[in-house]
């Protein structure tokens, strides 16, 4: 079985890859259309390996152990001892095959919903979607972190390549472009940075030697601020890839973009990527609860700036993308907790966030391929009848993500589970007991009950968010419509069916998620998860839906209809609405003062170049060789047998000195 | 018929050096039957050199030495060559100087790199015509020559001899089009080029002397001096635990690491010595673009590599922390000064530089990581530049698969994974962590300004300033093919080793083992238990900073 298993995850993982270079080749050819067929093979056969892989590996009886891998083979190894050995290993547990067929049935739904577009794509298009599909396969399957690393960095190369090349506008002068790429590329720098500080510390690269306890204790008892700094490394990667703040101004170009590239980019190749590492690295984070609580912090503030800056945006895309990295923020959130309920908690919301947040933007991309390219509020309304499939499938997406009783309720459960674990330890064992056993307890108990309440503002206001932009597209609005003549691209079969294939996936997670089978799967590769006894399930299940219930009965009294109230209330918020709408103004931020504070800083230095190095240093040289040149002019007689001795009385004077010195 | 083949392997990198000069006599030989004649004689010879590397490096034994006490063997050099060229008879008296030439380690990825770019660059020149090609192809032929000689050299009169020949074909190549910039620039190179080399000289002179110096005992009076790197490198080595050679060696051994450290960083770009390389890459042809890296970056690398790292471990532990923070502020400066120029092509030269003095940093980390990172990243980072002067120009207008190999070429400049770069820097960058976390962290940060000047460069398609192209933009289907020609090996061998850079990894460890052996971050790797690293890594950074004496 082992070796079914090797080979199944050798055609996961080389299914894409073989279907992107050939996509290259044929595409160079303009043989579009068989390289679109070729990336939908290649995508289906790694969904059809993935589901078969998943089945041997989460069931016991036909796989023993926990994880299987398959060495390909030797990378890079420096030094004679065999010290930095960084062998190419796949390596897939219960989890990870999980996640792979999550990604190859996304990729597989994007890709057939493509059909009808596929000749009127820019180059290179699928190619590029099978390149980032390989790569995100190959973040979930490295055994190393040096390939983690290898891949996390690829994933980065091919989310640009999609992105850009799926971009709609010529705007491609805009240095806000850039923004994409500057934030992984931090991203990536933080892994990197991390991935030594574990070389450096635990002597090895190997994910299943380094994330075990004992070795995690050994490293802990030398240095214990070693492994919080790898997890803040981690962490801050993992920010970049999600786009929490304050690493969240490439979103913006988001809607610059097809919403059919930012379904693959942000369900599942770039954004899972980042919640995969910290999931994949748990024990480490157990290991460093001031990290963890950083990590909360900063996750409830970044929800609540994202969930604001969602109701006022005047985008589809935008908004879905802001909801994505709002909803991949509870993830982070609830895996700060640290217990395996809130670790289950954060994979089912991955999960169902990925499988329904791919319906939403493959609705948009029908609308907007409908509508003169665009998904901007202002030209859209009033469309349901127009697009019956897209709004069912927008509608049935929309309440099973803003319903939270998956995700959501799940990680408040936990938080006010730990909220009074931390407390009855602050009342039993006293403060100085507490400060020696857990330092940032104490904190954490004052901490959870603030975050269990902005996690509820934040559901209320991304409720709103999502369904006015639901409102906004199919009902409200008596702006210009831009539609297209003829019958709608959504009634074609591939421009629906993989919606509602994803959407009943998504409905089985969320059911499954609640049996015995899911958690067993789970505890295969989070067995040493602390499981703590949590509270009532009804009370935070009853909040969120309640909250969810506000926004979307807000959203349908301000936006069913075209109305005055939402000017009104913008008017009243004022500068709210303002800064909401720009974001905080975070990306002027970055563009104005840091972006201009390195050109400055870069002009000042080509001042210095050329003032220094350029000119007077090297007019000095000039001068210096010229007067050297006049001052040995009598001897350039043009005798070569004078030069050379010359040349041998300097290295006998020269000898001579030394002589002397050795005296 | 065998023993000619055995004959042409066991002399393969001697015939690397003496082909291309041939070659350059012959492309003169061959003026007075036309351009045509000329240009294929050159093609010739640049084929028939990346015919004898690869049989050189089919050839190169790769070895299995991994216990403690081999690795503190030397390695031989390989595929060598030796020709008496003064003394060397019993009785004659005069110094046993040699032509002596092979590989080891060490050099094999330098050479392999100067014969691609030779290829390169007389491939991408090969639609021009004009007066001047038969002197152009006789430099950039004379070049590889020396280029190669001065890597391949077993010999230190040898060495500095290709070293100081290396700068005149260049010269020549940059002085081509003659307008007064180009000759200040060129007069800069070469006194620039002319006093590095004199300094490097002086200096290998003076150890040579110092070593017959170490050598003399009443019994024997006047020892024969010694030449042999290799000889050279152990013997030091071995002769200091002689107390009072130790005492001779202590008084000059400070002079002759400054000689050759102080010439060979001259040679490197590193600021301010930049002034010339930026000048003349504004203003020159493609071959001089692609080709005048090569004279500094590898060179400088690997003469450090090879004379100061073995034979000073005294003065590099103490000197290399307060040289590695003038070598980060040189980083960080040129990746603000990449920040504000212009263009794919000027943002590449500053890549070049940026890439040059990272590579000296990496080297100062005085660990195995970095010193391996080093001497790969010095020669990749030239074919991954000379693609992208290869392809850059026209960029906005050119056709979709030179874009695509130009995305390729720009990303393995970047160090994206899957090319050479990506390998190089990731060594370098551990490497660099390992002894100064704070060094690498600003490290980031000026790859992270290079990074973003790049995308911006890319994604906003400005166009770059490469001034003059290959000349076969508009000449149909024939240049484009010379195009990929040219490109063509230089992309393999950077996909290559990004896929696979084990390859070198297992023909260069051995070398990078000796050369490492008296630091103790290396030394002792294999006795090391995972649990005392750390504390090994933090004793190493204690040295650095030279909180305890070097015993």
């Amino acid at each position: 079985m082992i070796k079914v298993v090797a080979a199944l995850m050798c055609i996961v993982a080389a299914a894409p890859l073989v279907a992107a270079l050939i996509g290259f080749v044929l595409e160079t050819l303009n043989r579009r259309a068989a390289s679109y067929w070729l990336a939908v093979a290649g995508s289906t056969v790694a969904m059809t390996a993935s589901v078969v892989l998943m089945t041997i590996v989460s069931n016991p009886m036909l796989l023993p152990q926990d994880a299987s891998r398959i060495e390909l083979f030797q990378w890079l190894q420096v030094g004679e001892s065999a010290r930095f050995d960084v062998t190419m290993t796949l390596r897939v547990d219960s989890f990870a095959a999980l996640l792979v067929l999550m990604i190859t049935a996304i990729g597989t739904a994007v890709l057939i919903h493509g059909k009808q577009q596929k000749l009127s794509r820019q180059v290179q298009h699928f190619p590029s979607l099978m390149l980032s599909l390989f790569v995100a396969i190959m973040v979930v399957l490295s055994a190393n972190f040096v390939m983690l690393y290898f891949f996390w960095q690829l994933s980065t190369v091919a989310a640009i390549l999609a992105q850009n090349r799926g971009s709609r506008s010529a705007d491609d002068a805009s240095p806000a472009k850039s923004n994409l790429f500057l934030c992984l590329v931090i991203a990536d720098f933080a892994l990197l940075l991390g991935v030594c500080f574990v070389w450096t510390n635990f002597g090895t690269l190997e994910l299943s030697e380094v994330l075990t306890e004992a070795n995690i204790a050994g490293v802990l008892a030398d240095r214990p601020a070693v492994v919080g700094t790898i997890c803040f490394c981690f962490f801050l990667a993992a920010f970049g890839r999600t786009a929490q703040f304050p690493l969240f101004v490439w979103l913006h170009d988001a809607d610059r973009s097809r919403p059919a590239d930012s379904a693959l980019i942000q369900t599942a190749t770039l954004m899972p990527a980042g919640i995969y590492l910290v999931l994949r690295s748990h024990l480490l984070f157990d290991a460093a609860p001031d990290t963890r609580l950083v990590m909360a912090m900063v996750c409830a503030f970044s929800i609540l700036l994202l969930s604001s800056m969602a109701i006022t945006q005047k985008n589809m895309t935008r908004v879905l993308s802001l909801s994505s990295a709002m909803m991949l923020g509870q993830a982070f959130l609830a895996l700060s907790i640290g217990t395996f309920d809130a670790i289950k908690a954060a994979i089912v919301l991955l999960i169902v966030h990925s499988l329904t947040k791919a319906v939403l933007f493959l609705s948009a991309d029908n609308i907007a391929s409908d509508c003169d390219e665009t998904t901007e509020f202002e030209r859209l309304g009033s469309l349901r009848r127009r697009f019956p499939k897209s709004w069912w499938a927008m509608i049935c997406a929309l309440v099973i993500l803003v319903s939270g009783i998956w995700g959501t309720s799940r990680i408040l459960q936990n938080l006010s589970s730990d909220l009074s674990a931390k407390t009855t330890a602050v009342v039993n064992d006293g403060d100085e007991d507490l400060n020696l056993k857990d330092p940032p307890a104490a904190t954490v108990a004052s901490v959870a009950g603030t975050l269990s309440n902005l996690i509820l503002a934040s559901v209320f206001l991304h409720s709103l968010a999502v369904f006015r932009a639901f409102f906004l597209v199919f009902h409200g609005g008596n702006a210009e419509k831009t539609t297209k003549p003829g019958p709608s691209h959504e009634s074609a079969g591939s421009r629906w069916v993989p919606l509602f294939a994803l959407l009943v996936s998504a409905a089985a997670v969320v059911v499954f998620a609640q049996t015995n089978s899911f958690d067993e799967i789970l505890l295969r590769s989070f067995w040493s998860a602390e499981s703590v006894e949590t509270g009532s399930f009804l009370r935070p299940a009853m909040l969120v839906a309640l909250c969810s219930a506000m926004g979307f009965v807000i959203a349908w009294m301000l936006y069913v209809k075209p109305s005055v109230w939402p000017d009104r209330i913008a008017r009243v918020a004022g500068p709210f609405s303002r800064l909401s709408q720009h974001g905080f103004y975070v990306e002027e931020f970055y563009c104005s003062f840091l972006a201009r504070m390195i050109r400055q800083l870069a002009g000042l230095c080509r001042w210095f170049d050329r003032l220094l190095f350029h000119g007077h240093a090297s007019r000095a040289c000039d001068h210096a060789a010229s007067a050297i040149a006049r001052a040995v002019r009598p001897l350039h007689t043009g005798n070569v047998q004078l030069y050379v001795l010359a040349l041998l009385l300097m290295i006998a004077l020269l000898a001579i000195t030394l002589l002397c010195n050795l005296e | 018929m065998e023993r000619l083949w055995i004959g042409l392997v066991n002399n393969s990198v001697c015939m690397l050096v003496v082909l291309p000069m041939i070659g350059a006599v012959l492309v003169q030989a061959m003026r007075p039957f036309g351009w045509e004649t000329v240009r294929r004689t050159a093609l010739t010879n640049v084929v028939l050199s990346l015919f004898l590397l690869i049989v050189m490096v089919a050839n190169f034994d790769v070895g299995n030495r991994t216990n403690q006490s081999a690795m503190q063997q030397q390695p031989h050099a390989q595929l060598r060559t030796n020709l008496r060229w003064t003394g060397g008879r019993a009785g004659s008296g005069a110094p046993n100087i040699q032509f002596a030439v092979g590989v080891d380690g060490i050099s094999l990825w330098p050479i392999a790199a100067i014969v691609l770019l030779a290829f390169a660059a007389v491939t991408a020149t090969y639609g021009q015509d004009g007066k001047q090609i038969a002197n152009n192809y006789s430099a950039i032929l004379l070049l590889q020559a020396a280029l190669i000689g001065v890597v391949a050299a077993l010999d230190v009169i040898l060495f500095c001899v290709f070293l100081e020949f290396s700068v005149w074909p260049l010269a020549v190549l940059m002085g081509r089009r003659g307008d007064a910039n180009t000759l200040t620039t060129v007069r800069r190179m070469c006194v620039s080029h002319s006093i590095s080399s004199l300094l490097v000289m002086a200096g290998l002179v003076l150890m040579v002397l110092a070593y017959s110096w170490m050598r003399t005992t009443e019994a024997n009076p006047n020892p024969p001096l010694v030449f042999s790197i290799s000889e050279l490198t152990a013997g030091i080595s071995a002769w200091l635990a002689d107390d009072r050679a130790a005492q001779t060696w202590n008084q000059v051994r400070v002079w002759v690491c400054f000689l050759v450290a102080a010439g060979l960083t001259i040679r490197s770009l590193a600021v301010p010595f930049h002034g010339w390389f930026l000048n003349n890459q504004d203003r020159s042809s493609i071959a001089v673009c692609i080709l005048s890296p090569a004279v500094a970056l590898p060179i400088a690398v690997y003469g450090i590599v090879r004379f100061v790292l073995p034979m000073f471990p005294e003065i590099a532990m103490p000197l290399a922390h307060p040289i590695s923070i003038m070598l980060l502020a040189s980083v960080v400066f040129l990746a603000l000064l990449a920040v504000s120029s212009r263009g794919l092509g000027r943002l590449t030269n500053h890549a070049c530089l940026l890439h040059s003095a990272l590579c000296l940093l990496a080297v100062t980390s005085l660990s195995t990581l970095g010193v391996t990172g080093a001497l790969i990243h010095s020669s990749s980072i030239l074919l991954s530049a000379a693609a992208v002067f290869l392809l850059a120009d026209r960029f906005p207008r050119i056709a979709a698969w030179r874009h695509f190999l130009l995305l390729l070429a720009v990303g393995a400049v970047l160090g994206i994974p899957g090319s050479s770069g990506f390998a190089g820097q990731l060594m370098i960058l551990v490497g660099i962590f390992e002894t100064d976390p704070m060094i690498a962290l600003w490290t980031c940060f000026a790859l992270l300004l290079l990074l973003w000047v790049f995308a911006v460069a890319l994604l906003s398609g400005q166009s770059t300033d490469v001034p003059d192209p290959p000349a076969d933009v508009n000449e149909g289907r024939g240049a484009s093919l010379r195009t990929l020609a040219a490109v063509f090996p230089l992309l393999f061998v950077i996909g290559w080793l990004g896929l696979q850079p084990q390859f070198l990894m297992s023909r260069m460890n051995q070398s990078v083992a000796y050369v490492m052996r008296r630091y103790p971050a290396t030394s002792d790797a294999s006795a090391d238990s995972d649990s005392q690293r750390p504390r090994r890594l933090s004793q190493q950074r204690r040295y650095r900073r030279g909180a305890v004496n070097f015993q």
